[in-house]
């Protein structure tokens, strides 16, 4: 059955009005870092889980926990560190001693949004257990299964300077975050705002607007947001050339990579490419969509050789060139 | 044994008893100081018997080293299992005088019974090089120059001049190998407005869209004029999407009325490619002419001087 498009751009009519009112909501708290608040909204529409990267003081933390406010769900925020503990996280079974029982007792990761505050801090057994709560979307307590509540969206963020004393996520496990979005410094105008707005006498509290439900039914539109085969062949262009990029005359990067992205890359890069298009309010995505998210999708699931580090090739660089060379539809 | 040995110096003293013989011998009696000397042991023991060699450490007497030894050599002599077994010793001394190389036994032995052979002591004379002490003492001389023969080098130089040629020839064939190549690309070198306004004769006459084929259509008209524009405005046009070829008409100064038509085509091709639109009918029509007013736009202009000749590919800048 052929998708209607105009039925599709009227519901999303019906299904985006919450997006602009988010986005007044966080504007109020975060001057600038458009660039930022898109992506985490495309997170939020497509189901897929964020990581940002950005030195301290970019307000990462702020916004995500600004996001969780707008929206009436549960919130939770984690702060790793190394003494964090799985159990710390997930929850663990107590001993009820007048009912002579154990009892599950939830830990902070039963909320709909998490926010992982400098992930990278906690030992590989704490990332493990929450990686993989978002991954299943369930987590076992003692002998129960409990599933997490919907919607279930994390939200971490890295520091990536000071790396001592930090555990950084493996390959694997960072393939999980749908998007990882690197964040630069405001401009200066934005800057001279910022200084504004913190020099008042009350900062801003963004409001609670928007229902679990609407973003879950806004999740289902985005699911219909229609795609043409020609953007399916550019996405798997785009990704079989970080495989195998001498078959798409980029054999000057053959040494440089040393994996490509996985399949689970081509379906992140296509549904953010369908959240973006919501969010753009259109009914179907054009490869603008594709090169607009491709970073954020990629930049985390490409391997680079020793090679390309000793040279200063970044994934960036190489998804920039990866663009600049496969053909558009 | 080599031929040196034949010149031994028959110094070779043998005792025989019972059957069994052995002996001892060197190849000369005089040397110089650390001359060396081959020292030879043999001996011959019949069947049932059990001979224990002599033992040789690193030194002979105190006054000979023990340079080097061969292993022993053992053969058949006849049918009765009489074994001839021969070790040779290679020895040298520094110490000038007059030495006797000590009688090395040979102990047979056969049930209880043992025989003891010992070889006969064998003099050597060690002597010193004689100096003149009335001449005055000389330095080391220096590396001798050896004379210059052309005859060293002819090899050297034949081997340059092959390198040579074969290089010379590998470097004549890839350039004729290439050359054809580049011949026909410059043959198929065509004109890029003139190629494009073909192409566009060539959608025409198909009118795929009549079949039902309006996405093919359509496809076909973006894809010529993108092409051409990555020929004639050198712009990488099939590599980027339609706002990012828009910002580069811009950038590039192309004149207004083919950045619009470029906007209207892209727009509409994006609708029906992305967006499965289907345009009015007329509407088919009209985009093929907004392409070739596209090309017509920005194609070079045919300066009066310049009047027959196919043109430059300066595009519409």
């Amino acid at each position: 059955m052929t998708p209607d498009i105009g039925e599709i751009n009227a519901k999303i009519e019906r299904e985006s009005a919450f997006i602009e009112l988010i986005k007044l909501e966080l504007d109020k708290v975060i001057i600038g870092q458009h660039y930022m608040l898109d992506r985490l909204l495309i997170g939020l529409l497509a189901n897929g889980h964020i990581l940002l990267e950005g030195v301290p003081g970019l307000a990462k933390t702020l916004a995500i926990k600004s996001l969780a406010q707008t929206v009436k769900a549960d919130f939770s925020r984690i702060q790793f560190t190394p003494d964090l503990l799985p159990a710390d996280l997930i929850g663990t079974m107590i001993y009820n001693q007048k009912q002579e029982s154990f009892s599950v007792r939830k830990g902070p990761v039963f909320a709909n949004f998490i926010l992982a505050d400098e992930i990278n801090r906690a030992p590989a057994k704490v990332q493990s257990a929450l990686l993989e709560a978002m991954q299943e979307r369930q987590v076992t307590i003692g002998d129960s299964t409990h599933k997490l509540p919907e919607p279930f969206l994390v939200l971490a963020t890295q520091n990536p300077v000071e790396q001592e004393g930090t555990y950084p996520l493996p390959e694997a496990q960072v393939d999980r975050f749908m998007l990882k979005v690197v964040i630069g410094y405001p401009s200066k105008e934005d800057e001279t705002k910022i200084i504004r707005a913190n020099l008042g006498m009350e900062y801003p509290k963004p409001s609670q607007i928007v229902q679990p439900e609407q973003i879950l039914n806004a999740r289902k539109v985005v699911r219909e947001v229609y795609m043409d085969e020609k953007i399916e062949k550019y996405i798997v262009d785009i990704v079989f050339a970080t495989r195998f990029p001498k078959d798409h005359h980029l054999a000057q990067f053959e040494p440089m990579i040393s994996f490509g992205a996985s399949p689970r890359a081509s379906i992140s890069l296509a549904l953010a490419a369908k959240a973006y298009a919501f969010i753009k309010r259109r009914g179907y995505v054009i490869p603008e969509d594709i090169r607009a998210i491709c970073k954020d999708v990629l930049r985390h699931r490409i391997g680079l050789t020793y090679e390309a580090e000793a040279e200063n090739i970044t994934t960036e660089h190489i998804i920039s060139e990866i663009l600049n060379k496969v053909e558009v539809p | 044994m080599r031929s040196l040995l034949s010149a031994l110096i028959l110094c070779f003293f043998a005792l025989s008893s019972f059957g069994q013989t052995a002996g001892a011998g060197t190849d000369r009696k005089r040397i110089r100081l650390g001359e060396e000397i081959k020292l030879k042991l043999e001996s011959e023991i019949p069947a049932g018997k059990q001979l224990r060699w002599p033992e040789i450490t690193d030194t002979l007497g105190g006054v000979f080293e023990v340079l080097g030894r061969q292993k022993p050599d053992t053969t058949k002599v006849d049918s009765n299992g009489t074994l001839h077994i021969e070790q040779q010793y290679l020895i040298t001394s520094f110490d000038s005088g007059s030495y006797n190389l000590p009688a090395f036994p040979f102990e047979f032995t056969q049930g209880n019974d043992t025989d003891l052979i010992l070889a006969n002591p064998i003099e050597i004379s060690v002597l010193t090089v004689p100096v003149d002490t009335t001449k005055a003492i000389k330095d080391i001389r220096g590396i001798a120059d050896v004379p210059f023969d052309i005859g060293e080098y002819i090899p050297w130089i034949l081997g340059g001049v092959i390198l040579l040629a074969l290089v010379t020839g590998l470097i004549y064939w890839y350039l004729r190998r290439k050359k054809p190549a580049q011949a026909a690309i410059s043959q198929k070198k065509t004109i890029p407005w003139k190629e494009a306004l073909l192409e566009l004769d060539r959608i025409e006459k198909e009118a795929v869209w009549r079949a039902g084929r309006v996405k093919q259509y359509y496809s076909a008209l973006s894809d010529t004029i993108r092409k051409y524009y990555e020929e004639q405005l050198k712009i990488p046009a099939l590599e980027s999407t339609s706002d990012e070829i828009l910002d580069m008409m811009r950038n590039r100064g192309v004149n207004s009325e083919a950045q619009d038509a470029s906007k209207k085509l892209f727009r509409t091709s994006d609708l029906v490619k992305f967006a499965k639109t289907i345009p009015d009918e007329p509407m088919h029509a009209e985009a093929l002419i907004l392409s070739r007013r596209i090309v017509e736009l920005t194609k070079p202009q045919e300066t009066p001087s310049a009047e027959g000749e196919k043109g430059k590919e300066e595009a519409g800048e």
